[in-house]
């Protein structure tokens, strides 16, 4: 019979996984293995995160075999989130270490990105330009053949 | 709120390694400080890359007009060690240019760093008094060994084809001169290629020869069966139309059949040299792989699959040149022909009609 893990998360509400399902995260594994397998606080991932980081270790437990479609549609819709989640979950897995989930963010992002200019990309994802002009020079000088 | 420029390193670092084509990367790169670390780090390796095509300049400008297949956009650059110059692209992003002061140089063009090769005083050009200085070298290759311990140690080697009488020379970053290569007794050399570390080239009568340069040996190693047999027995081929390309690992010749006057009617013959049996074989297909030629050099890049560069195909650049002294105005289309189809058709967009000794060459974007 499968182990269960309590994981709490940041507000305080409790998961209760199957042991496999947190074995996805390596930094959980390793708690595991130190023996604080009761209740393990997850402080920095809030509810709504850590309930879909384990959507997706449930998952990836059921199958991990690449070649499935419908674990690829599965994926896809995954990452059908806001920006907001997308990063939580950027976040989340890093902190987490689930190297796949961690994958599937990452390149979900460098899609967003390609193809676009500078300009684009900054109002996508609402990030304000810091450079200083001379920076702003420089990079114009040497990389805008790339984008402009 | 997330605050997309505040995530770690680490997290920016992995999802520039999700970034293939240069410009995303050098887009991303621009966005703001902290996702511009990745570049200042040099933490990023670009893969196979797709090349650009870099035209001709005008008169009065010192800039050069780049066109991005990836992008499907006409870019511009500041170039202005290009100025006047003939030009030759490598696949390892160098440009080997010429100046009607007849000083030879290697050039990177997206970083501007420009180094010395000896003059073209120290080739002894047979008959070269008939040629003008930008005719004088045919064409120009850089192949690169890299060093396994230290990248600044790559072994550099620039090669030429130059004189009426096509011979090869060869030199490294600061030789004093140019060292020929006694091909003679082979007649004039058509194209070189540079494969698994050993130096081919072909010759006028199809033969295709091994150069090792470092102990000056030149051996035939196609006697069985010359590439011009295989050629010859394609339509309405010549000279001009024969590159040898490598590709993963592999020798390749492309031979473009240029019948018609439409670019619609140009086809491509495609064999891979077998080094077992010594013969060329013909591909029917290429795989993941797509090839760029074109008057400079030739390259073969694997894995480009997307909307706007197609794998299995051949884009190439060709010429109609009309000679009126004292300029030579050339009319440059590129196309691509298909592989599966046999099918060629135009690229759109706007090239200019330059009136320069130099032609539009293919590009290996490079970052540093």
């Amino acid at each position: 019979m499968s182990e269960k893990i309590v994981l709490t998360c940041s507000d305080g509400t409790e998961f209760v996984v199957d042991e496999a399902v947190a074995l996805q995260s390596q930094t959980l594994k390793h708690m595991i293995e130190d023996g604080c397998a009761d209740n393990i606080p997850v402080p920095n991932v809030t509810a709504p995160i850590l309930a879909k980081v384990i959507e997706y270790c449930k998952r990836h437990v059921a199958s991990a075999d690449p070649n499935d479609a419908d674990l690829k549609s599965f994926y896809e819709d995954f990452v059908k989130v806001d920006q907001p989640t997308l990063f939580d979950l950027i976040l989340a897995a890093n902190y987490l270490d689930i190297k796949n989930l961690l994958d599937l963010t990452c390149q979900t992002v460098a899609d967003m990105i390609k193809g676009k200019s500078p300009e684009e990309i900054r109002t996508i994802f609402n990030i304000k330009n810091d450079f200083t002009p001379e920076e702003e020079e420089q990079i114009r000088k040497d990389n805008a053949w790339a984008f402009e | 709120m997330a605050d997309w420029s505040r995530l770690p390193y680490d997290i920016i670092h992995k999802v520039s390694t999700h970034l293939i084509a240069i410009e995303d990367f050098l887009a991303f790169s621009a966005v703001c400080c902290s996702w511009r670390s990745v570049y200042l780090a040099k933490q990023w390796h670009p893969g196979c890359q797709i090349p650009l095509l870099m035209f001709s300049d005008y008169e009065n400008s010192s800039s050069r007009s780049f066109f991005s297949l990836y992008r499907n956009k006409v870019c511009n650059s500041e170039l202005p060690e290009a100025r006047s110059k003939r030009c030759w692209g490598s696949s390892s992003g160098w440009l080997v240019t010429i100046g009607n002061d007849l000083k030879i140089h290697l050039l990177s063009p997206f970083t501007h760093v420009s180094v010395s090769l000896p003059p073209k005083s120290s080739l002894r050009v047979h008959f070269g008094e008939i040629l003008d200085w930008c005719d004088i070298i045919e064409k120009a290759f850089v192949f690169r060994k890299p060093c396994t311990t230290d990248a600044n140690e790559d072994d550099m080697v620039v090669m030429i084809i130059y004189g009426p009488l096509k011979q090869l020379a060869f030199c490294r970053p600061g030789y004093s001169s140019w060292k020929s290569i006694k091909t003679a007794s082979y007649g004039g050399i058509i194209d070189v290629a540079y494969v698994r570390d050993q130096i081919f080239a072909l010759n006028i009568m199809g033969v295709l020869l091994v150069i090792d340069i470092d102990i000056q040996t030149v051996n035939n190693i196609s006697f069985q069966q010359s590439a011009m047999h295989v050629a010859s027995s394609l339509p309405h081929w010549d000279w001009d139309q024969l590159f040898l390309v490598e590709s993963s690992g592999n020798l390749w010749m492309v031979c473009q059949d240029r019948s018609g006057s439409r670019i619609e009617s140009v086809k491509f013959w495609v064999h891979s040299f077998d080094f077992n049996r010594r013969r060329w074989i013909r591909l029917s297909n290429l795989g993941n792989h797509t090839i760029f030629v074109g008057d400079s050099y030739s390259v073969s890049i694997s894995g480009a699959d997307c909307s706007n560069c197609k794998s299995n195909s051949i884009y190439f650049v060709d010429k109609k040149s009309e000679q009126r002294w004292p300029c030579r105005e050339v009319h440059v289309y590129v196309g691509v022909y298909n592989m599966a189809t046999g099918i060629s058709e135009q690229l759109s967009f706007s090239p200019d009609t330059p009136i320069s000794c130099s032609f539009p060459l293919w590009v290996t974007p490079t970052l540093h």
